[in-house]
């Protein structure tokens, strides 16, 4: 036991890094508001030295300050998929997105929000132990019922056991999807400047086709892919869902995965 | 009768008074040999003009006159009735001589007062040098006869010239010329249609439309004669020095003359179309540029007399409350293109978009008017708003100097608003801007993200804790039922206090303690039966064990054997002498005896045999241990037994 527990450890310490150089140099030249260095200098943190939420988060701030909105959110929404409870994410996000010409309208409902708000709270590890202490409470309220003789006590854990359970089963359930919305790549932010949303996965224009250009910087979900290989402009398709109830192709090139 | 008729109506209708005036129409310019009418408009009044009236006009002959037509017109609006009574005298002039005649004043009375006409000026113009015309009045009597065809006169391009002159040959940049666009026909060509197909464009300029003065008239224009009329009017601000051409424009017009036909005894003119097309001259503008020692506060006004004066309303402002800053500038010249002046307010102020208001005329040369900014403003913190005197620099082109006036300063004191909550939103609000960086100095990277929800320690974590209340669910079960079953728990254990007894009286005997010895001895035998035949050993007597150990199926030798060591035992308390040997005689006799039906239980039958396991499993279990592997086993097996043991009794 113990020597798995050190191996584990080990393990760890071998993927944690320190921030290096390259992070260091990237904060001091946002400081000095030389922001192509600092993007410089984040990009390279990013390829040799690992990431983080904040990493992300300072990329996504040197992308705005460069007047880039398309990364800046894609690099939010990055920090956030690391880590959802990044409030400084969360409130740049917003706050770029509501620079965006033409936003889709959010139709997403009350209880979808609730839920987004709720895990935004903690980080995905403070949700697992999260669930593992309610599971152990949920133990603790069976004993209670188990080894007291007391009615009320016995009461006490047979309900309140019931209610705590059915709370352990949603935190469980935010834990495991945060811990595995970091091997979820569905996500997608428009990048391209000029882009057009369409009702065929085919570039050449036709009359009866619907083609709706839509703005750097949007968020959105893909669904489906489809390749073109005879169309040399775009060889690869998204199918994407622009809310909940919008759908549409969009050239893949275009966009770009969280 | 008539009179009464008029006082009755009089009565019914109270007469209102019309205006009374004496007026003269004469044309302003009439052609050498032409005749021409001078009409006097008598309204309401009680006279008339009679021929001796006539005006002597040098150099024109009268024809005739006066010619009277009166109109009466009677209106009833309100029951007020209105008499208009209009006299229209006409006398008939023909121009003979080139030159300008007046028509003095005229004086008429009625029989309270006087009135008289304007004085008016006819321009007698030459005849047309170019064109021969039948000048003189056609005399459709003498072609009586028979129907012949007069021609009207041939149309060609010249005959329409449309021009357009600047009021300036040389200005300096943004000072205004004016543009006119006018069109010369000759006077006796009608137009039936009129199309500016592509009018001057004037490049280089903000133009300016002026109003098109209604000024048609007959004039004497490059040796003929023309009518001729101001089509556009514009004011122009060169925006650029050098030279600027204004590129001449297209027009399709249609001309209209009359061929007389005469059928005998009437005649008719039949109209002859002709479409023209005529293009306009080409003019060209020096502009100058402006003296380059611009001084401060210029932004691009040129004219003359601006004036500049400033408020900022209310007098008292209050944090987050709006107030009103306007700044106006009048003056002629450009004042329509002026460009919105930047104000700074200070650091503590919400500025709103400016909003600009423009009121300019054309005062017969240039733009005159206003320029009104007014800047909406929002305190945001207690103190003072200071606008500071700026200057307002303009050019003026008369005397090409640059001029300076000054926009006077205001200072204004701030105290705090109403609505404190307003104003921190509003503060809040200001903060529109992404939050700074996190310093990553000391963080960690990471190139594989750990989730400890994917970590196997984790649902280990779950597999203990759930494992751990199993656990002890199933000890705590199992206390609660053995302690409930105390005889069960003793004779399970019955062996094994046997054998500790069995090894106290093994000590005794090597002590040489005979007394301790038999006690132990004896009360290692009578507790191991009366705990494996849940009696108490109290009522034990040689009888009923024999009797029970032969329900139990215990073979005869086996329970005689048993019943001697219980004897031995008894006897070797009770009498005196004790023998090493025979102590260690008893000792092996009674652990044999022990030995022998723990041994005979194992090997008879199914249920002693279980018997013997549960005995034995509690022998090797230490009662408190938590052995989850071991635990479940035995607890079956632990189950069995109670429900034997149950049955048996």
């Amino acid at each position: 036991m113990r020597k798995t527990l050190s191996i584990i450890i080990i393990l760890l310490a071998a993927i944690t890094l320190h921030a290096g150089q390259h992070a260091d140099a990237g904060d001091k030249a946002y400081n000095n508001k030389d922001y192509n260095e600092a993007l410089t200098q984040y990009r390279l943190a990013v390829e040799t030295e690992g990431v983080s939420s904040n990493l992300y988060y300072n990329l996504g701030n040197t992308y705005y300050r460069m007047g880039d909105i398309g990364q800046a959110v894609l690099n939010y929404q990055r920090a956030l998929k690391v880590d959802p409870s990044n409030d400084d994410a969360r409130a740049n996000l917003q706050f770029v997105q509501s620079k965006i010409a033409n936003t889709p309208e959010d139709d997403s409902s009350f209880l979808t929000n609730m839920h987004r708000n709720i895990v935004s709270v903690m980080s995905p590890d403070a949700w697992a132990w999260t669930a593992f202490g309610l599971f152990v409470v949920v133990l603790g309220a069976i004993a209670l019922y188990l080894f007291t003789s007391n009615v009320t006590l016995r009461k006490i854990g047979f309900f309140g056991g019931f209610v705590v359970l059915v709370v352990f089963v949603y935190v469980f359930i935010i834990a495991w999807t945060t811990a595995s919305a970091i091997n979820d790549h569905s996500d997608a932010v428009i990048t391209a400047p000029v882009s057009n949303l369409r009702s065929q996965p085919s570039s050449k224009n036709d009359k009866s086709e619907k083609v709706v250009p839509v703005n750097q910087g949007i968020t959105v979900q893909i669904v489906d892919s489809v390749a073109t290989p005879d169309d040399p402009m775009t060889p690869m398709w998204y199918e994407v869902k622009i809310n909940n109830s919008t759908r549409a192709w969009i050239a893949a090139s275009d966009v770009e995965r969280v | 009768m008539r009179n009464l008729l008029t006082a009755a109506a009089l009565l019914i209708f109270s007469a209102v008074a019309a205006a009374q005036s004496f007026q003269v129409d004469a044309p302003g310019s009439v052609i050498q040999g032409s005749r021409f009418y001078v009409t006097y408009v008598i309204s309401n009044i009680d006279a008339q003009v009679s021929r001796a009236q006539a005006p002597k006009l040098e150099g024109c002959t009268l024809l005739s006159g006066p010619n009277n037509s009166t109109m009466q017109s009677t209106t009833i609006i309100n029951r007020q009735a209105k008499t208009e009574y209009i006299v229209q005298s006409t006398f008939i002039y023909r121009a003979d001589k080139a030159g300008t005649v007046t028509v003095p004043p005229l004086t008429i009375k009625d029989n309270k007062r006087s009135y008289s006409t304007r004085q008016v000026t006819i321009r007698i113009l030459p005849p047309d040098k170019n064109t021969p015309r039948q000048n003189a009045a056609p005399n459709p009597y003498a072609q009586m006869p028979e129907q012949q065809v007069k021609q009207g006169p041939q149309i060609s391009d010249k005959d329409v010239i449309i021009t357009v002159t600047l009021s300036k040959n040389q200005v300096y940049v943004n000072e205004p010329v004016i543009a006119t666009i006018r069109l010369y026909c000759k006077h006796y060509i009608g137009i039936s249609g009129f199309r500016s197909t592509t009018p001057p464009t004037f490049e280089g300029f903000m133009s300016e439309p002026l109003p098109t003065p209604q000024d048609q008239q007959l004039v004497h224009f490059r040796g003929d004669n023309y009518n001729t009329v101001t089509l556009n009017k514009y004011l122009l601000f060169p925006q650029k020095d050098g030279k600027l051409t204004i590129n001449s424009g297209r027009y399709d017009l249609t001309l209209t003359t009359y061929d007389r036909v005469s059928y005998g005894f009437y005649e008719e003119s039949v109209p002859v179309n002709k479409e023209v097309t005529t293009t306009t001259n080409q003019v060209s503008l020096d502009v100058k540029p402006l003296p380059a020692n611009a001084p401060a506060g210029f932004t691009g006004a040129v004219g003359s007399d601006f004036k500049v004066s400033n408020s900022l309303e209310p007098s008292l402002l209050r944090t987050n409350e709006a107030a009103t800053y306007t700044l106006t500038i009048t003056g002629n010249g450009n004042i329509k293109y002026l460009t919105t002046p930047t104000v700074d307010f200070g650091p503590n102020v919400e500025q709103y978009e400016p909003e600009t208001q423009n009121d300019a005329k054309f005062n017969g040369t240039t733009l005159s008017g206003s320029f009104t900014t007014t800047y909406t403003i929002i305190p945001q913190a207690v103190g003072q708003v200071s606008i500071a005197e700026a200057p307002f620099a303009y050019f003026n082109p008369q005397t090409g100097k640059y001029v300076t006036v000054t926009i006077p300063g205001i200072e204004r004191r701030v105290v705090k608003g109403n609505d404190a909550a307003a104003g921190s939103t509003a503060a809040t609000d200001q903060m529109n801007d992404i939050r700074h960086i996190k310093t990553l100095s000391g963080q960690d990277l990471y190139t594989k993200h750990h989730r400890w929800f994917h970590d196997i320690l984790y649902i280990l974590c779950y597999v203990i804790a759930a494992a751990g209340l199993t656990g002890v669910v199933i000890v705590y079960r199992r206390y609660v039922r053995l302690s409930a079953d105390v005889e069960g728990r003793r004779m399970s254990r019955a062996n094994a206090v046997a054998t500790k007894r069995l090894k106290a009286a093994r000590a005794m005997m090597n002590a040489h303690n005979s007394n301790g010895f038999y006690d132990a001895i004896a009360s290692a035998l009578w507790g191991y039966i009366s705990d494996k035949l849940r009696m108490p050993a109290s009522t034990l007597t040689r009888e009923n064990i024999s009797e029970r150990l032969k329900q139990r199926d215990v073979p005869e030798p086996l329970i005689d054997r048993t019943i001697r060591v219980l004897d031995d035992c008894e006897m070797a308390r009770f009498t005196p002498q004790h023998f090493d040997a025979e102590l260690s005689d008893l000792y092996n006799g009674t652990a044999a005896v022990i030995r022998d039906l723990e041994t005979y239980k194992r090997r008879s039958g199914r249920k002693a045999a279980t018997q013997t396991a549960v005995a034995q499993s509690e022998q090797t279990a230490q009662p408190t241990a938590v052995n989850e592997s071991a635990d479940t086993e035995s607890a079956d097996t632990e189950k069995q037994n109670t429900e034997n043991q149950s049955q048996e009794d």
